[in-house]
């Protein structure tokens, strides 16, 4: 019997995001086709060397964050555009195993040697602008002169478009950081407030769809045309089970009924954005757009985003 | 199980045969990986010691590294341990007990616990032995109680708990401060006993007491210490740096003192300094990212997995439980890195924990309690050659010897806050 | 031969030194202009973060050369000369594979990163080729002195001695 390693770098108890991870494993565990030896949290590697461990062969498939990625990758910077997000996010079958987007994106991965076995069915809920009390950000005029902390390569053009300066610090000094006013605000995915207590040191939340990141199993093409079929099938099963439950138990479960209640309960504002602020975020992006267009090539780029808006199937 | 033994064997032998510390976690690391998995291993050898030191975190070890020795070519350290000394000429072992009062202040400032004991041991190590203080004592007393930082916010640890458990990261910091505090007052304690009974391992200044005057001029003579202090404790909480960022004040603060305060920073004399930090720092980083590479050969095979699921599978009574893993962890905490540690046993202990009725929040303090074990237990004890890499006349071995007293203060510690959950819950549960 | 690795070794451990220095300046920089002109830098966090991976490599083999490198001397001292020449050369061999083994391994890593384009996914998004090429550098240089270290164990020549005494001096 054949034994696949695997790995992640979110720990368990980033709930939502490695539900998903959770039962695939357990799914391929149970086959008769192979033996699985997981390791997540970082036990095995960090999240910066999973890539590398899996194009050298040293590990046969990883999940990984796209954002984490998105500039080895480009491709896969499609499941981060501001002005797209929202979107994709709405619209769970645009990202779906077999859908058009998923196959695009696939032969351009190929090219890389990579293949993408699922997105997890979706994009997560896009990351929203977190605030602390001393400096509230309500609209898309309060961003000006903030200190945003962000760790998206694509959000943080936008970020800085609107006035503020965008922060780079380590995930692990962000609570004191927003409890000392290091910086006024966050770009996060609630999966990272939750994770890091962070509601204990935030007053409002403003829903502007900045980013986004979906949690996406990979490997590489060699390892996959090496599987036999047996294994394969039960690869495939797994992660059709994963594509079926994992975006959508954290969007569809996990967030709203036990993420955004505990926002609720530690008494943050929760602002809707205004039509008017979702256009000029449309806008504002326009530029990040372009840019990566440019970087995959203008005919995969435009592909991609018009089957992820929905404009051209 | 016969592998993780002979590469455990193969650690201690390359140790005893006088192998440089990172040669023998890295060579007998590679070695189980390759026994492990194979020539398709030595992939994870360069990225374990590369992801263990592509951290930002760790900036702070060679910045206050560099700040010890700025201040180690001024006379700050003399004179803040000369004030000390004229102060509490009455206190059996005063300096020694100043000096883990300075590593819990240093605590405050520091989030991992190796820049804590190169920063203090840097200044109170040197001064100790000048004034007739034991080695055992000098020794001792930095390396176990630079591990504070680990329990006084702010804490990497803690934060790393947190993220792994989902337990409130705030409440951690508070739950830290009670057995932070009681934790340097057991330390106090124990030297003071120590001291009173071998009055010749902590001399008092002998003669007269001295004047209040001169002992108020002694008093001057120690503002420069506190301004840094103040400068790295003001950058942190006034939000103008992050706990990693504010060791950068530290340094440039350091400078200032010497270059323009007491100039004595020619060029000689400077890059003299910057040479020693760039080297002492070197050595440490790499025995940490060497460490990494065991530390990861553990994991792949499973090691603090299996001997956690073997505890949860005993059929004690709940207090025999907890003290069986608080043994095991320490055990474990002599091989594994205390992050590994953190990351991989909570998982399977925390379940546990819960399910005998005890709070994951006061888990995560006794675990961190540990840790500060951990840190100074051979032969994974980064805080010993931390020591060594800041004071090259104190031998390893002699570090070592030094510690164990002090780890039998930290164990019985250990087992007071974990058979009375309610000492370190008290604090966080009142806020 | 000898002589110019020690010159290499050398302009290793002094761009350590500057390294510190840069990490010093560059971080109560970015803090700075962080906190009074709300313009952080978007490189200070990664640049330093890799610079740490530079102290350690790259200074490696310098420490070596010196004998400086931590480690616990209170058993091979109580055994007999020969006992001590034969224990330094199993050391310097086992020294050897280690950093060669390192060094092989980090060439292909730096290498596959520069294949593949790895970048950090940051605005700055460093090439990791740079950083990832600081590990065989490194510990290429290392796997050398170690070679010299055994052939200095094989001729019998004595290590050469701790200088690690700059700390007491200043
Ligand atoms: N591009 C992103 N925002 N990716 C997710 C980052 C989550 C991670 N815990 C962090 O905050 O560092
Ligand atoms: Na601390
Ligand atoms: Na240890």
């Amino acid at each position: 019997k054949t034994t696949l390693t695997g790995v992640s770098y979110l720990p368990p108890s980033y709930k939502a995001l490695s539900f998903g991870s959770n039962g695939f494993v357990e799914r391929l565990g149970k086959s008769d086709a192979v033996t699985v030896d997981y390791y997540d949290s970082g036990k095995l590697l960090k999240a910066d060397e999973q890539l590398p461990a899996l194009l050298s062969g040293a590990i046969d498939f990883m999940f990984h964050t796209s954002s984490y990625i998105t500039r080895s990758v480009p491709i896969l910077g499609i499941t981060g555009l501001p002005g797209v997000v929202e979107a994709l996010y709405e619209n769970p079958d645009r990202l779906k195993k077999g859908s058009p987007l998923f196959d695009l994106i696939n032969e351009e991965l190929g090219k890389e040697g990579l293949y993408m076995a699922s997105m997890m069915g979706n994009i997560l809920q896009p990351e929203y602008l977190w605030s602390t009390t001393a400096a509230p950000v309500r609209s898309l005029t309060d961003i000006d002169g903030k200190k945003v902390r962000v760790v998206s390569f694509e959000a943080t053009q936008v970020v800085e478009g609107f006035g503020a300066a965008a922060v780079r610090i380590p995930s692990s000094e962000l609570y004191l950081a927003l409890q000392r006013g290091t910086v006024d605000a966050a770009v996060a995915n609630i999966s990272t407030i939750i994770g890091r207590s962070l509601q204990e040191q935030l007053h409002q939340v403003y829903k502007l769809p900045l980013t986004a990141f979906g949690i996406g199993l990979f490997t590489t093409t060699k390892r996959w045309e090496k599987m036999t079929e047996d294994e394969r099938a039960a690869f495939g099963e797994a992660a059709d089970w994963l594509d079926e439950n994992g975006a959508a138990e954290a969007n569809n479960s996990i967030y709203p009924d036990e993420f955004w209640p505990i926002i609720s309960d530690a008494g943050i504002e929760i602002i809707e954005p205004s039509e008017e602020d979702l256009a000029a975020l449309d806008e504002a992006s326009a530029g990040v757009r372009e840019a990566w267009i440019k970087e995959v090539g203008a005919d995969v780029g435009e592909r991609a985003i018009a089957l992820a808006m929905g404009t051209s199937s | 199980m016969i592998e993780p033994i002979l590469v455990v064997v193969m650690l201690i032998g390359m140790i005893g045969f006088g192998a440089p510390i990172f040669l023998a976690l890295g060579a007998s690391g590679l070695l189980g990986l390759y026994m492990a998995r194979g020539s398709l291993a030595f992939f994870f050898a360069p990225t374990s010691f590369f992801g263990q030191l592509n951290s930002f975190e760790l900036i702070a070890l060679p910045l206050f590294i560099l700040m010890g020795n700025l201040l180690g070519a001024t006379p700050v350290g003399k004179n803040l341990f000369h004030a000390a000394s004229l102060w509490l000429s009455w206190l059996r072992g005063g300096l020694a007990i100043s000096t883990v009062g300075a590593s819990a202040i240093f605590g405050a400032v520091s989030g991992v616990s190796v820049a804590g004991v190169a920063a203090v041991g840097s200044i109170a190590v040197p001064q100790m032995l000048d004034r007739g203080y034991s080695r055992g004592i000098a020794a001792g007393s930095v390396a176990s109680s630079g591990a504070l930082a680990m329990l006084i916010p702010p804490s990497v640890p803690f934060i790393i708990y947190g993220a792994v458990s989902g337990v409130s990261v705030g409440k951690l910091f508070i739950g830290g401060i009670v057995p932070g505090i009681a934790l340097a007052l057991a330390l106090c304690l124990y030297i003071y006993v120590r001291a009173s009974l071998n009055p010749e391992e902590a001399p008092l200044d002998t003669g007269t007491r001295a004047p209040l005057r001169e002992r108020m001029r002694a008093l001057g003579g120690i503002w420069h210490a506190l301004l840094l202090v103040f400068i790295v404790l003001g950058a942190i909480y006034s939000g103008i740096a992050t706990p990693s960022e504010a060791a950068a004040f530290g340094a440039a603060g350091a400078l200032f003192i010497g270059g323009v305060v007491f100039r004595v920073l020619d060029w000689k004399t400077l890059t003299s300094v910057f040479a020693s930090s760039v080297k002492v720092s070197g050595a440490i980083l790499l025995i940490m990212g060497c460490a990494k590479i065991f530390g990861d050969y553990l994991n792949l095979v499973r090691v603090p997995e299996n001997v956690s699921a073997a505890l949860t599978a005993t059929n004690l009574p709940a207090w025999g439980i907890l003290v069986i893993i608080m043994l095991a962890l320490v055990l474990l905490g002599m091989l594994v890195d205390a992050v590994s540690l953190i990351v991989v046993t909570t998982p399977i202990l925390l379940p546990l924990i819960v399910t005998l009725g005890y709070d994951p929040l006061w888990f995560g303090i006794v675990l961190v309690m540990n840790l500060e074990i951990a840190v100074v237990t051979p032969p994974v004890g980064l805080n010993l050659y931390a020591l060594r890499g800041v004071c090259p006349m104190l031998r390893v071995e002699e570090i070592i010897r030094a510690v164990i007293p002090f780890v039998f203060v930290q164990f019985v510690m250990l087992m007071i806050f974990v058979l009375f959950p309610a000492l370190s819950l008290w604090l966080p549960n009142l806020l | 031969m000898k002589h110019i690795f020690k010159r290499i070794a050398q302009a290793f451990q002094i761009a350590g030194q500057v390294v510190l220095a840069f990490m010093m300046i560059t971080i109560c920089y970015d803090a700075f202009m962080r906190y009074v002109f709300t313009a952080p830098t978007s490189w200070s966090l990664e640049i330093n973060t890799f610079l740490i991976v530079f102290v350690a490599a790259m200074t490696a083999a310098d420490v070596q050369r010196t004998d400086s490198h931590i480690r616990i001397t209170f058993f091979v001292d109580m055994l007999g000369t020969s006992a001590q020449r034969f224990t330094r050369l199993v050391i310097a061999v086992i020294g050897m594979i280690f950093s060669a083994i390192m060094t092989w391994r980090g060439v292909i890593m730096a290498h596959q990163a520069w294949d593949f384009g790895e970048r950090v996914s940051s605005s700055f998004g460093t090439p990791m080729v740079y950083p990832y090429a600081l590990l065989p550098l490194g510990f290429g240089m290392l796997a050398l002195q170690f070679l010299f270290n055994a052939l200095d164990a094989v001729m019998g020549k004595a290590p050469s001695g701790d200088d690690h005494q700059d700390l007491q001096e200043i």
